[in-house]
């Protein structure tokens, strides 16, 4: 049975992840007045990636684009498997972590800049994912998914503060504007790609790949919020993505001092709030 | 048996102490380091394998021991005051007369009575036996080649090596008989010889810098020294005992809540938590294995085995709770503070404060996870922390320089060393290995202290990004770097093994938990000698079995490198650097001239100023401490 849902994970998982991001870009470009690409494209594009030449700076580039694939799938067949919450986010953190090294290890200045550009994002949004998995434990006593998801009771009515702070710092896990400074696009100039400029051919593909599984990991966090009712937990996911697209085109990049101080300050404040207010509802 | 295994592991390292400074010849010294860190490798061992033991001296040999152990506790305190009219430091002076007042008048009060279960061996002093005895002679024998490298680029007349190398078998012999000793007298013997240790080696160099700092170390060491003494006075009033586990079996806790928070400020000072971490900062200047002794096997694990050992005693009250705090607040404080660091040895430092931050938390936190966690924490922290000190020390006689920027391209000029501080930094951030599982389980067992948790989640992420800072930059690539290094056995021979031995600890966390964590808890918390009780062993941590998660990452790398393989580059290019390269990191700029491409880590000197943040932070730990005392003394 489990190995017939690792199996299923594994399958599934970037398919949904590969037809989320092609809706995105019809969504974006329908938003931007343009046609957009056809609904496979990001498929089109990774099978091209696939089959070009592996042109690299340094050797063990492409081994970080590997891990940073092998341990985004490993967090997200633990999810599924629903284990412990915690651990899950600390697995995740060493996804992200190869993702970073893998930067480093390129001879570039761009490149690095988006590694710190990215740890500083780490630094703002991983408080707030463990602050939303500690309001879980407040609300159903336990840190493992499977428990959680047998609490009858909508998560999101106990955590709605989570849930804003945790959608806000999705913005900035899922790398979108005005909060995609660690992997700007080319056309915006200043970084020239950040994170995974150096990596082009299959590495490039690894890496699409790793975050197709992330987006359906994120987001299946995100359903978690409603997870006792299916149609609304989708519903929910679908009007939280639309979201993250719509302020993707409606928001110009900002700089990380104003993410940092605009997730510590507001972001994590709301967050207390509500960990404050279940604690004391819960167990005082 | 014991009893012999206890000379050969106190006195015998003391003994040899004298011996090697008296005979200066080096290789007569090497043998004796040698023989030294086998035979209390040997001895631990066998005293684990004995188990659990009282032992009991009687007689003469009892009475002649606790003067001469009473003697010499004085000639520190005369040690300390001589040093204070040398620095011409009057606080150093008074400390050592308060230190020196109340140790004689306890002594007369008590009519030098000594404690006929002279010693007690526990499975906490095991697990301290196990860290002192094996990471300890290994940094020892490391040290014989490094500081012949040392000598060799100070340009000294004569060696003073005999002295470097006396005290630290004086100071391991110390800790064992610290971790050891049932007699509290005894313990702040010990505690003061560690004090005294750690200050003769921080000032070895003879430096400005070194002498400073040494002088430093020994005011705040001492400070603790005088709580610890004051500490020892309020029990004996209270009990009327000095035995430690007729102590620890008093089931009244209010009597004892005020000598409690004593002997824990005591062991604040040791541990070096905020706001008494400058000492610890400072000992950087020393040769770098009395750092890596220093913050993994001995001296701050002092403080921690003191405040774990009571805890028994304290555990759910105010002074737990406020302790736990403080911990807390190192923890995330310590943490912020290294992000700022560019110098690798105070990167480390700063970790080492941060995780002695957690540990003092996990001790104070009334759940049987926190008290595995605490104890698995001092275990792996010691055991990695060792190995990435000796490691900065290796690439800095290589490359000389301790500065983090300077180490771009390390991994190509030091292969070996490279890749075992890596090893190191991984094993105190990553999954699957055992550091941060003790944070996952710091926040999941302080859901009952919200502040304490919302502490361990801030410092969690600060945690992060200065360790992948430090990660990133020793896998950094540089073109030009060329290999540089050379190998001795007796060099990288010790890093190897304690790499080994980080990777063994982190695998086989839950068997180690079992065979001494649950005794330990059985016979301190539960008052049974029972050692095999169900409900205290465990088969994992709320689902985390160790050896499942390394099977499964050992599976996942194998992927990677059948995937890697496949994708393994075929062609190399430069980096884009916005224009035509000329060249590694050069390219051609607007003016056409050629124009070098560098890149610093972030460090957020300006926002994360050291200065003005360790004021801050000195001023928040003091007020909790203020706090801590304010509401247990009514």
């Amino acid at each position: 049975m489990n190995i017939q849902i690792i199996a299923a994970t594994i399958l599934l998982a970037p398919v949904i992840g590969g037809l989320i991001a092609g809706i995105d870009r019809i969504i974006t470009a329908r938003m931007q007045h343009r046609v957009g690409p056809p609904l496979l494209q990001p498929f089109y594009d990774v099978l091209k990636l696939l089959g070009k030449e592996n042109i690299a700076v340094t050797n063990d580039q492409s081994l970080y684009a590997v891990l940073y694939l092998v341990f985004n799938v490993i967090t997200l067949v633990m999810f599924v498997l629903q284990m412990d919450l915690l651990l899950i986010l600390f697995m995740l953190l060493l996804a992200v972590a190869s993702l970073v090294l893998g930067a480093m290890s390129a001879n570039s200045p761009f490149s690095k800049i988006g590694a710190q550009r990215e740890l500083i994002a780490i630094l703002a949004y991983e408080p707030i994912l463990i602050s939303s998995v500690v309001g879980m434990y407040f609300v159903t006593g336990s840190f493992s998914i499977s428990r959680i998801l047998q609490i009858d009771r909508m998560l999101f009515i106990d955590l709605p503060l989570l849930f804003i702070a945790f959608t806000y710092v999705l913005t900035i896990k899922l790398r979108k504007s005005p909060f995609d400074f660690s992997t700007s696009h080319h056309g915006h100039q200043e970084l020239v790609k950040g994170l995974t400029i150096e990596y082009s051919g299959p590495s490039l593909a690894m890496i699409e790949i790793a975050h197709w599984y992330e987006t359906v990991l994120l987001l299946l966090f995100a359903g978690l919020f409603f997870a006792n009712n299916l149609y609304v937990a989708v519903a929910a996911i679908a009007i939280c993505y639309f979201a993250e697209i719509l302020v993707d085109n409606i928001a110009a990049r900002l700089t990380w001092q104003i993410m940092l101080k605009s997730t510590w300050i507001p972001g994590l404040l709301i967050a207390v709030v509500n960990m404050v207010w279940v604690y004391i509802k819960y167990h005082v | 048996m014991v009893s012999y295994l206890l000379l050969a592991m106190i006195l015998l390292p003391m003994l040899l102490a004298a011996v090697v400074l008296a005979v200066t010849d080096r290789r007569f010294r090497n043998v004796c380091v040698l023989m030294v860190s086998g035979i209390l490798m040997v001895s631990a061992l066998l005293i684990i394998k004995t188990g659990a033991a009282f032992v009991e001296i009687h007689g003469t040999l009892a009475e002649v021991l606790d003067y001469v152990i009473f003697a010499a506790d004085v000639a520190i305190s005369l040690i300390a005051l001589y040093f204070g009219f040398k620095f011409r430091s009057i606080v150093l002076a008074v400390l050592s007369i308060a230190q020196l007042i109340p140790l004689v008048l306890f002594h007369i009060q008590i009519n030098f009575a000594g404690v006929e279960k002279a010693f007690h061996i526990d499975h906490l002093s095991m697990i301290m036996l196990l860290l002192v005895n094996i990471i300890g002679p290994l940094i020892a024998v490391y040290a014989l080649h490094y500081m012949q490298e040392h000598e060799h680029h100070q340009h000294l007349t004569a060696s003073r090596q005999h002295y470097f190398f006396a005290t630290i078998l004086l100071f391991l012999g110390a800790m064992n008989g610290l971790v050891m000793a049932n007699n509290i007298n005894w313990i702040h013997f010990f505690w003061e010889v560690t004090t005294l240790c750690s200050f003769l080696l921080i000032g070895h160099d003879q430096t400005e810098a070194a002498l400073a700092n040494a002088k430093r170390a020994l005011i705040i060491n001492f400070f603790g020294g005088v709580a610890f003494i004051l500490g020892i006075m309020f029990i004996y009033s209270r009990v009327h005992t000095i035995a430690v586990h007729e102590i620890l079996t008093y089931s009244d806790v209010s009597v004892l809540l005020i000598p409690m928070a004593l002997l824990v400020l005591a062991g604040f000072t040791k541990s070096a938590q905020i706001p008494f971490q400058s000492w610890l900062l400072g000992a950087m200047v020393a040769p770098t294995p009395v750092s890596a002794l220093l913050h993994s096997s001995t001296m701050v694990k002092a403080g921690i085995y003191l405040i774990f050992r009571f805890a028994p005693v304290f555990l759910g009250t105010w002074l737990a709770d406020m302790s736990a705090l403080i911990g807390a607040f190192t923890f995330a404080a310590a943490a912020l503070l290294a992000i700022s660091q560019t110098n690798a040895k105070r990167i480390l430092a700063y970790s080492t404060i941060s995780n002695l931050g957690l540990m003092i938390t996990l001790i104070c936190i009334l759940d049987i996870y926190a008290i595995y966690a605490a104890a698995l924490l001092i275990v792996l922290h010691g055991v990695s922390k060792a190995l990435l000190f000796l490691c900065v020390g290796t690439i800095e006689q290589a490359i000389g320089s301790r500065d983090l920027e300077d180490m771009d391209g390390i991994r190509q000029r030091l292969p070996l060393t490279a890749f075992l501080a890596t090893f190191g930094a991984i094993s105190m951030l990553l999954p699957p290995f055992g550091v941060l599982i003790t944070k996952w389980i710091g926040i999941e067992v302080t859901a009952s202290l919200p502040p304490v948790m919302f502490l361990i989640i801030l410092g969690s992420a600060c945690t992060v990004f200065f360790w992948a800072k430090f990660i990133g930059k020793l896998l950094s690539h540089n073109p030009e770097a060329e290999k540089i290094e050379t190998l001795f056995l007796t060099y990288q021979g010790p890093l190897a093994i304690i790499a080994v031995l980080a990777l063994i600890t982190s695998i086989f966390m839950i068997e180690f938990s079992n065979m001494f964590i649950a005794p330990f808890i059985s016979s301190a918390y539960l008052g049974s000698s029972d050692q095999t009780i169900p409900n205290v062993l465990i088969s994992d941590f709320a689902g985390f079995y160790p050896p499942a998660f390394f099977a499964v990452t050992a599976i996942a790398l194998l992927l990677v490198f059948i995937l890697y393989n496949w994708l393994k580059p075929k062609r190399y290019v430069q980096p884009f650097l916005s224009g035509e390269n000329s060249g590694h990191n050069q390219f051609y700029s607007l003016s056409d001239g050629k124009f070098n491409a560098g890149f610093r880590n972030y460090y957020f000197s300006s926002v994360l100023n050291e200065h003005k943040l360790t004021y801050l932070m000195n001023s928040i730990a003091s007020a909790l401490l203020i706090v801590l005392f304010g509401v247990i003394l009514r």
